[in-house]
């Protein structure tokens, strides 16, 4: 352990140096009113300069082409994506008993309908088929 | 709004221990205290004590008072002390503190492990410097441990924030019967989770809040 020097010849050393240059990152208020409670790390106007500009000369990371995964894929998005988005906004893992109900009577709706119209469109397909056939008692007679 | 983070009262921080991955985060909240109170310029000065030499821990990291005093003579008011003699640096660190000009705030961790007279003198005069060192700021102590019940009730008495960080269980209900914080105890129940921080002020139920960033449980880079 290197030697020791007493703390008030340490406080000495560390006084006698300059005034460190600059203000505060940032103001009491804001450390103040943005605590968490909330997401992220509270950001205050001088933070959100730098990030600016540090996100506009971000080299990193630094991932190769082929490796890059498109944002862009309407077979799999749609509504699979709004509901991830909603999820991600909301901070909730997984969907809402309430939404849940809302969205499960909406789909036996549309089930319903859907199997009415395919039971209605077969119907009509069986009568079309009978009156084509040829009536083959009147033609004998 | 958020007045315990700005008052200069000190404070108590603890919570679940466990293995798991819901358990922990006192340290990180103090990390995440004490460097924002400096980068805000609510003090001067920050140090945490650091007798387990946690990574994460933000400042420039120190191993005795000489390294820390080139640095702060450098420009650096943040110190993450890594301790080679946790107890005898401890009372080396309160003494170097009230040489120091300007206001501080000092995270002591794992506080059971030196219990003794500068424990003491931060809890008892730090927080009034006027009185005791007209020269320099006060001292605001966060004071964090695992079983705050094996602290002197006098030390605790002279921490009016008390914070519970995590899980409610058996060691929560024993702190909130050991602080006789009933009230208190039924609502961080209902509130509490894994990393979530409850916020008491002399015995009320003050609020609680979500995880602090991640990156503070990460190794700065």
């Amino acid at each position: 352990m290197p030697k020791q020097i007493s703390p008030r010849d340490a406080a000495q050393i560390a006084m006698s140096g300059e005034e460190p240059p600059g203000e505060p990152e940032s103001s009491a208020e804001n450390f103040g009113s943005k605590i968490p409670g909330s997401h992220g790390d509270p950001v205050t106007e001088v933070d959100e300069q730098h990030w600016i500009v540090k996100a506009a000369m971000s080299t990193e990371p630094n991932i190769p082409l082929h490796r890059v995964e498109s944002i862009w894929n309407p077979e799999e998005g749609g509504d699979k994506r709004v509901s991830r988005g909603i999820q991600k906004a909301t901070d909730m893992d997984g969907m809402p008993a309430a939404v849940d109900i809302v969205v499960g009577i909406a789909e036996m709706y549309v089930s319903r309908a859907r199997e009415s119209v395919e039971s209605e469109s077969t119907g009509a397909t069986d009568k079309s088929v009978k009156e084509q056939v040829p009536q083959l008692g009147r033609g004998r007679e | 709004m958020m007045y315990y983070l700005k008052d200069g009262s000190h404070v108590l921080i603890s919570g679940a221990t466990g293995a798991g991955e819901a358990f922990g985060g006192k340290s990180v909240l103090a990390n995440w205290w004490f460097s924002k109170s400096v980068s805000s310029g609510l003090h001067d000065m920050g140090v945490f004590y650091n007798p387990k030499g946690l990574s994460y821990v933000r400042g420039e990291k120190v191993r005795n008072l000489r390294e820390m005093a080139e640095k702060y003579r450098e420009g650096a008011r943040l110190f993450n002390f890594y301790p080679h003699e946790i107890a005898y640096q401890h009372d080396r660190l309160q003494e170097f503190l009230t040489e120091l000009e300007g206001s501080k705030i000092v995270v002591h961790d794992e506080a059971q492990q030196y219990t003794g007279d500068a424990l003491d003198w931060f809890l008892n005069q730090g927080g009034n410097m006027n009185e005791a060192a007209p020269n320099t700021g006060d001292i605001r102590s966060l004071v964090v441990t695992q079983r705050a019940w094996n602290l002197p009730e006098v030390n605790r008495a002279n921490m009016p924030l008390k914070i519970w960080v995590g899980p409610y269980g058996n060691e929560a209900r024993k702190f909130f019967q050991v602080e006789q914080m009933p009230d208190a105890a039924d609502k961080i129940e209902e509130r509490t989770g894994a990393y979530r921080w409850s916020v008491t002020d002399g015995g009320e139920y003050v609020t609680t809040c979500k995880p602090v960033p991640e990156t503070y449980a990460e190794k700065p880079r």
